[in-house]
C-alpha cells in the first residue's frame, strides 16, 4: 500500500516535470510574459458588473497566455471611468503588461467632450468585449400602458425611475422624452432594485434597466416589458424594438446610444504595444472567454458571457466617434432637464393693469402673476428685457404653467 | 418557521461551515481591522472560493468578514485615534482619551463586549422583523427617508459640545464641502474647478483620518511621550472592569443598538453615521454626560460600539426583503452569493427562510466568537500605548497614509488627508468640534438626493404625508428632549423642601 502510494507520487512528479519542461519550450518561443505580472485595471470600485468581469477574466487569463504571467486586479474608480481610461492612455506601461476594463460609454464621453477626458480610444488597443448588453423598458403591472405604441400615445405622463444623467436608466427615457413621448424622469433611485421598489410602492410607473435585472422583476412583480434596445435576445421575441416608434432623428440618436451595448464589457491595453504581443493578448482574451471553467463560473453567477472581437469594439468606437454634431447636440440636450415649450402653455393676453413691487407682480386680464427675475423669460418689443421694463398699459401675453402663479414668459409689444 | 431556524443553525454549525466562519472572523479581525483595508477588498478576494462551497458555507465565509469587522475596527481608533474603518470614527471620541489616561485595556474590553451584545440585538431585530419586513420597507418612500436623515442632522447640535452655534457652523461647512462633485440628479459638475479628482467629491476616509489622526500625531510629537500619559496599571483588572462596564450600562447598550438598527434600515446611510448618531444620543441622554464625554467616559465607547455592530442586522432588512443593499459592501456580498444560488428578494422570506436564519445565527455566533477572540488579546494591544513616540509616530503615520491611499489607489487622497490634518490640528486646539463636519459631509448628499426625488414626485406636498409628519414630531422631540429634561429636573428640585 505504502509503495503504491509512493509510486503514484513519483509518477505525478515525473508528469509535472515533463509538463513543465514542455511548457517552458513553448514559452521560449514567445517568452515575454514568463515571470511577468499583468495588471488588470477596473474602472469602478469592487462589486458590480465591471469588477465581476475583470476578476473572472483575471482568474483564467494566465493559463491561456504563454509564460503564465500572474494577473492582479486593481480597482481605479473615478469620474465614471474617465480616471481609468486616462491612466491607460498616459501613465500605464506600454509593453502589454497592463490591461483594463473601461466604460462601455467611453466613446460617447470622448465624442461629446466630457470634462476631464484626456484619452483617445483610437489610440488605445482594444482586446475585445466579454459580454453584450440589452436594455429593457418595463411598465408597472396595473398601468394602462401595455405596449410601446400605447406609451407613445398615452394621455397621462408616464413617470420613469432613474438614477441620474449618464446612467442607462436615465438615458433611454431621456431619449423618449426628447422624441416627444409623454415621459417624466424621476431621478435619485440608485440601483435596479430600488427602482423596482419605487414601482411596487406606486411612486413611479416604469423604468429602464439591463435585461438581467429586469427579468427577475418581470417574474416576481409582473412588470410588463414594452421595448428593448441593444443586443438581440430570443426571450424578447414579442417585444418592440426602440426604433419602431421613433422619429428619424430619434432613430439616429437611438443608434448612437445603442452602439456601445454591442460591446458591453470592453477590455483594452495601452497604446504602442508591439503588434505580435497584441496579437497574443487578443488570442488569449478570446480563449479565456471560451474556457469552459470560466463559462460555468459565469453561469453560476447568472452573468452572460459573449466574446466580441477587438475589430468589432473598434468599429463601434469609430461609429460613435464619427457621429454627426446634431445627434451629439441631441444627446447633450437629453442629459439636461427639458426646456419649456412656451407655445404649448396656457396664456392670458391684454394690457398690464397693475404693477407691484417694482415689477415682481403684474396684473394682466384680471389675473395677477409673480415675475421671477431668474426663471421668467421677459420679452419687450421682440427683445430680452428686465422686470423694470414693464409699464402699465403695455399689451402683453403671459404664458404660465398650469396651477402655478409664476409666469413662465411675458411677451410685450 | 422554527424548522427553518433549526435548519439554519445546523447549516452553519457543520464542521466545514464553522471552520470557514472562523477563517472569516480571523481575516476580519486582523486584516480588515487595519485602516485602509475595508471589508470590501477582503470579500472581493474571497469570492472566487465561493464557487466550490455550498450555500451555508458561502454565507459563513463571506458574511462573517463583513458581520464582525466593526468589533476589531475599534482597536486602532482607541489606541491611535486612527479609525480602522468607516464605522468606527466615533469610538475615537472617548476611546482615545481613555487610552491616554492609561485605560486602554478597559476601553477595548468595553468596546468588544458591547459590540457583541449589539450584534446579538441587531440579529434579534432582524428576526422580529421577518413577518413585517416587506410592508415595513414599503411604507418608507423617499419623503420618509428624507425626514429620517433630517433627524440625524438634528444631532449636530448635540455633537458640538458646549457651543451648538460652532457645531452648526462646522456642520454647514461639512455640507458645503459635500456639494463638491457631480450632482446626482442633474449631472452638473459643482465646484470641481475642472479637476478630475474633484468630480467624485471628497472621500470620507481620508478626511476622517486627517481630521482625527494627524492632529494627535502632531500633538504626540510636540509632547514627546507615548500615548498613555500615566503608567498602565493592572491590565487584567482593566479588562474585567471594561466587561463589567458594558453589562452595568445595559440600558444604554439597548438604546444605542436600536439607533444602530434604525440607521441600518435607511439605504445609503448605514455604515458611516450610526456611530455618530449613537454617540450623540448617548451624550444627550446619559446623566452628567456633558461634562465627562470626550474626556474618556466609558459610556461613550459602549454606546458607539453597540450601535455599529447592531446596524448590520438592521441593514439586512431592506437587503433581504427587496434586494436593496444597505451599503456597497452588502451589494458586493449578495453579488457573490448569487454564485451559490442565493438571490435576495421575496424568496428569502419564504422558500429560502432557512438561509435568512443562518445569517441571523451567524450574526449572533460570530459576534460572540469575535469578541472573545479580541478580549483575549486586549492586554497585548493595550501595551502599544506605552511605545515611545519616535517608534510609534512613523508607524501610525504610515498607517494613516496607506489607509487614505488604499481605498481608491489615488495619491490625491493622501494630499486631502494632509490638508485636513492641518485643519484638524487648528480645530482641535482652537476648540472647534470636528464630528459635525463629518456628519455634514456624509448626510449632505443623501439628504439632497432624497429631497430632490421627493420634490420631483410630490412637489412641496411631500411634507404633508402622514409618515413625514410622524417623523417630524420625532425630530422635534430629539431637539427639545434635553431642554425638557433640564426644565423637569429644575422643577423637581424646586419641589424638594429646604
Amino acid at each position: 500500500m505504502k509503495f503504491r502510494g509512493c509510486s503514484g507520487l513519483i509518477a505525478t512528479f515525473a508528469f509535472t516535470l515533463l509538463f513543465s519542461t514542455l511548457s517552458t519550450t513553448v514559452t521560449m518561443a514567445n517568452g515575454f510574459y514568463q515571470g511577468k505580472t499583468i495588471k488588470m485595471i477596473v474602472r469602478s470600485a469592487p462589486g458590480g458588473g465591471y469588477d465581476f468581469y475583470a476578476r473572472i477574466i483575471a482568474r483564467h487569463l494566465s493559463k491561456h497566455l504563454a509564460g503564465n504571467p500572474k494577473v492582479i486586479v486593481m480597482n481605479m474608480p473615478g469620474a465614471g471611468g474617465v480616471v481609468a481610461a486616462n491612466y491607460m492612455m498616459s501613465r500605464a506601461k506600454q509593453d502589454g503588461t497592463e490591461i483594463a476594463i473601461l466604460s462601455r460609454e467611453a466613446q460617447i464621453a470622448q465624442r461629446s467632450g466630457d470634462a476631464g477626458v484626456k484619452y483617445d480610444l483610437r489610440k488605445l488597443n482594444p482586446l475585445g468585449s466579454a459580454a453584450s448588453a440589452t436594455f429593457l423598458v418595463a411598465m408597472a403591472k396595473d398601468h394602462p400602458v401595455k405596449t410601446y405604441k400605447q406609451l407613445k400615445e398615452s394621455k397621462t405622463t408616464v413617470l420613469f425611475a432613474a438614477s441620474g444623467p449618464g446612467a442607462g436608466s436615465y438615458t433611454y427615457p431621456a431619449l423618449l422624452r426628447q422624441d416627444g413621448f409623454p415621459v417624466k424622469i424621476i431621478s435619485g433611485f440608485q440601483g435596479g432594485a430600488s427602482r423596482f421598489l419605487a414601482i411596487e410602492r406606486g411612486n413611479v410607473h416604469a423604468t429602464a434597466n439591463s435585461y438581467e435585472s429586469t427579468a427577475k422583476a418581470i417574474k416576481e412583480l409582473g412588470l410588463v416589458p414594452v421595448l428593448w434596445v441593444g443586443a438581440k435576445r430570443k426571450e424578447l421575441a414579442g417585444v418592440a424594438h426602440i426604433s419602431e416608434q421613433l422619429s428619424s432623428k430619434g432613430k439616429q440618436f437611438a443608434a448612437l446610444m445603442a452602439a456601445p451595448l454591442a460591446a458591453g464589457r470592453p477590455f483594452y491595453t495601452t497604446p504602442n504595444v508591439p503588434a505580435d504581443r497584441l496579437k497574443l493578448l487578443r488570442a488569449a482574451f478570446k480563449a479565456t472567454l471560451m474556457d469552459t471553467a470560466l463559462l460555468s463560473e459565469a453561469k453560476r453567477s447568472k452573468r452572460n458571457v459573449q466574446w466580441t472581437s477587438a475589430e468589432e469594439v473598434d468599429r463601434v468606437n469609430k461609429e460613435v466617434l464619427g457621429a454627426s454634431d446634431d445627434v451629439i447636440a441631441m444627446y447633450k440636450a437629453a442629459q439636461k432637464r427639458p426646456k419649456l415649450n412656451y407655445k404649448k402653455l396656457p396664456n392670458v393676453a391684454g394690457p398690464i393693469t397693475k404693477i407691484k413691487k417694482k415689477g415682481k407682480r403684474i396684473t394682466v386680464g384680471g389675473k395677477t402673476f409673480k415675475i421671477s427675475g431668474k426663471r421668467t423669460k421677459i420679452m419687450v418689443a421682440g427683445k430680452k428685457a428686465k422686470r423694470k421694463a414693464f409699464k402699465v398699459g403695455m399689451e402683453c401675453k403671459v404664458m404660465f404653467q398650469k396651477g402655478k402663479k409664476e409666469a413662465a414668459m411675458v411677451d410685450c409689444k | 418557521m422554527i424548522d427553518a431556524a433549526i435548519e439554519g443553525l445546523f447549516g452553519i454549525l457543520q464542521w466545514k461551515a464553522f471552520l470557514l466562519m472562523i477563517v472569516g472572523i480571523i481575516v476580519s479581525s486582523t486584516l480588515v481591522a487595519m485602516p485602509g483595508i475595508g471589508s470590501k477588498t477582503a470579500i472581493a478576494l474571497m469570492l472566487p472560493i465561493a464557487f466550490v462551497l455550498n450555500q451555508f458555507e458561502a454565507i459563513c465565509l463571506i458574511m462573517s468578514v463583513w458581520a464582525v469587522s466593526n468589533t476589531a475596527n475599534s482597536i486602532t481608533s482607541i489606541l491611535f485615534s486612527v479609525p480602522g474603518g468607516g464605522g468606527s470614527q466615533a469610538t475615537i471620541m472617548d476611546g482615545y482619551p481613555m487610552a491616554r489616561k492609561g485605560e486602554a485595556a478597559r476601553a477595548l474590553a468595553a468596546a468588544f463586549t458591547s459590540s457583541a451584545i449589539g450584534g446579538i440585538i441587531g440579529a434579534i431585530a432582524l428576526f422580529l422583523a421577518i413577518p413585517v419586513l416587506r410592508p415595513l420597507v414599503l411604507i418608507l418612500g423617499p419623503p420618509e427617508f428624507f425626514m429620517l436623515v433630517m433627524v440625524g442632522v438634528a444631532m449636530v447640535g448635540t455633537l458640538s459640545g458646549k457651543s451648538p452655534i460652532k457645531g452648526i457652523i462646522i456642520g454647514g461647512l461639512g455640507i458645503l464641502v459635500s456639494l463638491v462633485g457631480v450632482h446626482v440628479s442633474t449631472g452638473l459638475h459643482r465646484f470641481t474647478f475642472d479637476q478630475l479628482y474633484l468630480v467624485d467629491g471628497l472621500k470620507l476616509i481620508p478626511v476622517t483620518i486627517g481630521l482625527f489622526a494627524i492632529p494627535e500625531l502632531i500633538y504626540m510629537a510636540v509632547k514627546g511621550t507615548g500615548i498613555a500619559d500615566v503608567p498602565l496599571g493592572d491590565l487584567t483588572k482593566g479588562r474585567r472592569q471594561g466587561i463589567k462596564d458594558a453589562f452595568s450600562h445595559w440600558w444604554l447598550v439597548i438604546r444605542s443598538s436600536l439607533i444602530g438598527i434604525w440607521v441600518g434600515i435607511i439605504p445609503g446611510l448605514g455604515s458611516s453615521v450610526a456611530d455618530w448618531f449613537a454617540y450623540g444620543s448617548a451624550k444627550q441622554t446619559c446623566p452628567g454626560a456633558s461634562d465627562t464625554f470626550g474626556k474618556g467616559d466609558v459610556r461613550g465607547v459602549i454606546a458607539v460600539d453597540a450601535a455599529t455592530n447592531a446596524k448590520e442586522g438592521g441593514s439586512l432588512i431592506p437587503t433581504l426583503a427587496f434586494g436593496i443593499p444597505g451599503s456597497s459592501t452588502l451589494a458586493l456580498i449578495f453579488g457573490g452569493l448569487i454564485i451559490v444560488g442565493i438571490s435576495p428578494g421575496k424568496n428569502m422570506l419564504t422558500t429560502d427562510l432557512s438561509l435568512t436564519f443562518s445569517m441571523i445565527w451567524l450574526l449572533i455566533i460570530g459576534s460572540i466568537i469575535t469578541s472573545i477572540l479580541c478580549l483575549a488579546f486586549t492586554r497585548q494591544l493595550a501595551l502599544a500605548t506605552t511605545v515611545r513616540p519616535t517608534i510609534l509616530i512613523p508607524i501610525v503615520l504610515g498607517m494613516a497614509v496607506i489607509g487614505s491611499f488604499a481605498a481608491s489607489n489615488r495619491f490625491e487622497d493622501v494630499v486631502i488627508m494632509a490638508v485636513f490634518g492641518l485643519i484638524g490640528y487648528f480645530m482641535r486646539f482652537a476648540g472647534w468640534p470636528r464630528p459635525p463636519f463629518l456628519l455634514g459631509l456624509v448626510l449632505g448628499p443623501i439628504a439632497e438626493r432624497y429631497l430632490w426625488t421627493s420634490i420631483q414626485l410630490y412637489g412641496g406636498e411631500f411634507l404633508l404625508r402622514p409618515g413625514v409628519i410622524t417623523i417630524f414630531i420625532l425630530l422635534v422631540l430629539v431637539i427639545f428632549y434635553p431642554v425638557l429634561m433640564r426644565k423637569l429636573s429644575i422643577g423637581k428640585g424646586n419641589d424638594v423642601p429646604g
